[in-house]
């Protein structure tokens, strides 16, 4: 079913409750999901960290890749969870955050109507008996508030990546066995050759900025694409 | 003695001058080459008429060609994209339940390993030509635009090409080049010129004194042709015994509502003694008038044009646009080679104002030769080049009036009059009657229309290209069933993709075109 993503509505959505899914089964046909730059290093062993372009911008997202084509995923299917660290994008839902209005910072806690997740019985209650957040929510609106400004953070850091002419595409052919070569497209990486011509001044933004331990996290973790491969080998689908 | 030609002036300010000079920049290479100059001389006296507001997919290649950022150039200039021109009513004239469409696409006829046209004519007309060959009718019907945000600059898998706004796109022009290219800007009208022995241009004085001198001139003083004609006496030759129309009025409609749709085409509306254009650009329509003053008369002409707008052109003045249809009986003569409106007009219908300037351009960075001793070949050679583009311009212009049904207004029966129109295309028709057109009836790489350009006019306009008795010869009616229906897959997919065109220009807008 496709998401329906609207702002949380304490009449509207009194009685609902949310049920913990900790296979986070609503995952398991998207084949990526965005990843903030300080999750780089935790996610850079479990899968390939690459960028994308965003269909309605243009501009680059950095994003987890758990298949190899649309609608697959290997690492978060048939009720199993093939990794030591879920990214915050997956974890947060059916929770998300919208930004209040167009020019204003502040944060307006959004939810998924459509989640398999939201029913009237079991689970976390969303608001209490006297239709304030409950304890859960409050939590959650805490762990968004804190994920827009890191995802913040991260357009930076991709912004400054896209200046110093560091993105390239990725031109990757992965061996599918009997299925033969398949080609890529539409994935683009950091270019080591580029990173290593940089000038020192450049450099040395990278280390104030703390922006170095991604880059490097981001250039292993493209050796996980064996591991998806791997998984894909053993994958059968349901 | 052989002197290298190493100075250029160029006269004229309008997008003709400017796209002219920064070509031929780029291919000279001027910035990185201190010997080479290329200098601009413009009058702030006499406005560029700046009314070629259509482009063709060519126009990408020169802007790539001359190092323009695609989103700086569509921010600047009021850009929005063209995919297509509609053609309205050129067949019938409309009944109250009955109008006639078709559309002139940028995509080529699909071509599945052969030609879809004769499937298409042996097939019930369930669909237009444009339609059965191609998944761009869909796209430009829904409103959207030819590519995604995700695509690089001037990159799509959709052809398209530009609706700008001339003033704006001249001083982009003319910002870029002086950046960028390295050439040179001066302010002066032009009050005499002087000759040297051999008849050629020597020196340009300008009415506050100055004097410029060059090796070579490029004439894109407009209408006026201050060179090639004022002072080098070369002769118009006059084509209005062919295209008919020979006046415009003109007008800038702003949008009532700025949310409003913008078509991703150019509507070419045929009316009694003429044609309407409608330009959606990104805050503004520009809609003209374009007729024959010995059909109508200039007061019917502004009732038609005000009635096309509706309420939206009241209190609008409209300006009137003299035409001299025809060109120069030589583009390139001595050291002098006229460019846009000073080498030759033929109504604006396919846009063809810039698009010459472009492909005249290039042409001339081709042959311009290194010393005056390769002079002689090279006026030869651009010219009879030239010509034969102009003629066939002329053919396929004349076509979408040949073959018109109207007969609504005596306008429409002389276009319809074998007497008007050239033989060049006569012998085509004849030919096309019983045989379908192909690439070879367009052999030249010159010919600025080709055979996918001509067949797009020819089966929208309904031509019927008689095959009954030979469709033995297409034996692949399955593949083409096949093809039609992947064709209407792709346009289901591709719609789901794309944004509509003013969303698209809006979020270029925002955020550029991802470059990498």
């Amino acid at each position: 079913m496709t998401s329906k993503v609207v702002p949380l509505d304490s009449v509207k959505h009194c009685d609902l409750r949310v049920k913990v899914d900790r296979s986070y089964s609503h995952i398991a046909q998207q084949n990526m999901v965005p990843l903030m730059a300080f999750e780089f290093l935790p996610a850079s062993t479990n899968f390939p960290i690459v960028f994308v372009k965003q269909s309605e911008t243009g501009k680059f997202k950095s994003v987890a890749l758990m298949g190899l084509e649309n609608g697959e995923n290997v690492v978060f299917s048939d009720g199993k969870v093939k990794t030591n660290y879920v990214p915050v994008n997956i974890k947060r839902y059916p929770f998300s955050a919208g930004a209040a209005s167009a020019d204003e910072a502040s944060m307006m806690l959004c939810i998924d109507e459509n989640s398999q997740l939201l029913n009237n019985s079991e689970g976390f209650a969303i608001f209490d008996e006297g239709g304030q957040p409950s304890a859960e929510t409050t939590e959650v609106t805490q762990l968004l508030t804190d994920i827009l400004a890191r995802d913040v953070a991260s357009d930076v850091f991709v912004d400054f990546l896209v200046e110093h002419n560091l993105i390239e595409p990725a031109e990757l052919t992965l061996s599918l066995g009997e299925e033969g070569k398949r080609k890529i497209n539409g994935i683009y990486k950091i270019s080591e050759e580029a990173l290593n011509e940089l000038d020192d001044d450049v450099v040395l933004q990278l280390y104030h900025h703390k922006y170095l331990p991604a880059i490097y996290a981001h250039l292993a973790s493209l050796g996980q694409f064996n591991r998806l491969l791997q998984l894909k080998a053993n994958f059968t689908p349901s | 003695m052989s002197t290298t030609i190493k100075n250029i002036v160029v006269v004229g300010g309008g997008t003709a001058g400017w796209l002219s000079a920064c070509i031929l920049a780029k291919q000279l290479n001027c910035s990185a080459s201190p010997d080479v100059s290329i200098t601009l001389i413009e009058s702030a006296d006499i406005p560029p008429i700046g009314v070629g507001e259509g482009t063709v997919p060519t126009m990408r290649e020169t802007l790539q060609l001359i190092g323009v950022d695609e989103a700086d150039f569509i921010k600047s200039c009021d850009v929005t994209f063209k995919q297509s021109i509609q053609f309205n009513d050129w067949l019938h004239a409309p009944t109250t339940n009955q109008r006639h469409s078709y559309h002139h696409l940028f995509n080529y006829p699909h071509t599945p390993g052969f030609d879809l046209t004769p499937y298409w004519l042996m097939a019930e007309k369930k669909h237009s030509y444009s339609e059965y060959v191609s998944f761009q009718t869909a796209i430009c019907e829904l409103n959207l635009g030819p590519k995604r945000m995700t695509d690089r600059p001037y990159q799509s898998s959709l052809a398209y090409a530009y609706h700008l706004d001339a003033g704006k796109f001249a001083s982009f022009l003319a910002e870029h080049g002086q950046k960028s290219l390295g050439i040179k800007h001066v302010f002066g009208t032009i009050a005499d010129v002087s000759l040297a022995d051999d008849g050629s241009i020597h020196t340009l004085f300008c009415q506050d004194g100055r004097q410029l001198s060059a090796d070579f001139y490029v004439d894109c003083s407009g209408f006026s042709a201050r060179l090639i004609s004022e002072t080098l006496k070369v002769k118009f030759v006059d084509k209005g015994d062919q295209l008919l129309v020979d006046r415009a009025l003109a007008l800038q409609v702003p949008y009532s509502d700025s949310d409003k749709e913008i078509p991703p085409f150019t509507i070419s509306t045929a009316h009694e003694a003429g044609w309407t254009w409608d330009i959606g650009l990104t805050q503004r329509r520009g809609v003209g008038y374009v007729y024959s003053s010995s059909h109508t008369s200039d007061e019917r002409a502004e009732q038609i044009l005000r009635q096309y707008i509706g309420e939206e052109c009241a209190g609008l003045s409209v300006r009137k646009i003299q035409m001299k249809i025809g060109y120069r009986e030589k583009f390139w003569h001595k050291n002098c080679v006229a460019i846009g409106l000073a080498a030759g007009f033929v109504e604006p219908l396919e846009a063809t104002a810039l698009l010459t300037v472009e492909a005249t351009a290039k042409l001339l960075a081709e042959k311009l030769p290194t010393n005056f001793d390769g002079m002689a070949y090279a006026e030869k050679s651009f010219n009879s080049i030239s010509r034969y583009a102009w003629d066939r311009v002329i053919d396929f212009i004349k076509l979408h009036y040949y073959l018109s049904k109207r007969t609504d207004h005596k306008f429409w029966l002389d276009n319809t009059d074998p007497s008007t129109a050239p033989d060049s295309l006569l012998e085509k028709l004849a030919y096309w009657q019983y045989n379908l057109p192909s690439a070879s009836d367009f052999a030249s790489k010159y010919e600025v229309f080709q055979l996918e350009n001509y067949q797009y006019v020819l089966y929208g306009m309904d031509f019927k290209t008689q095959i009954n008795d030979i469709t033995s010869r297409f034996p692949y009616a399955n593949q083409a069933d096949i093809a039609a229906n992947q064709l209407s897959q792709h346009a289901k997919k591709m719609s789901k993709q794309l944004q509509s065109h003013r969303k698209l220009i809006n979020n270029i807008k925002q955020y550029g075109i991802n470059k990498i």
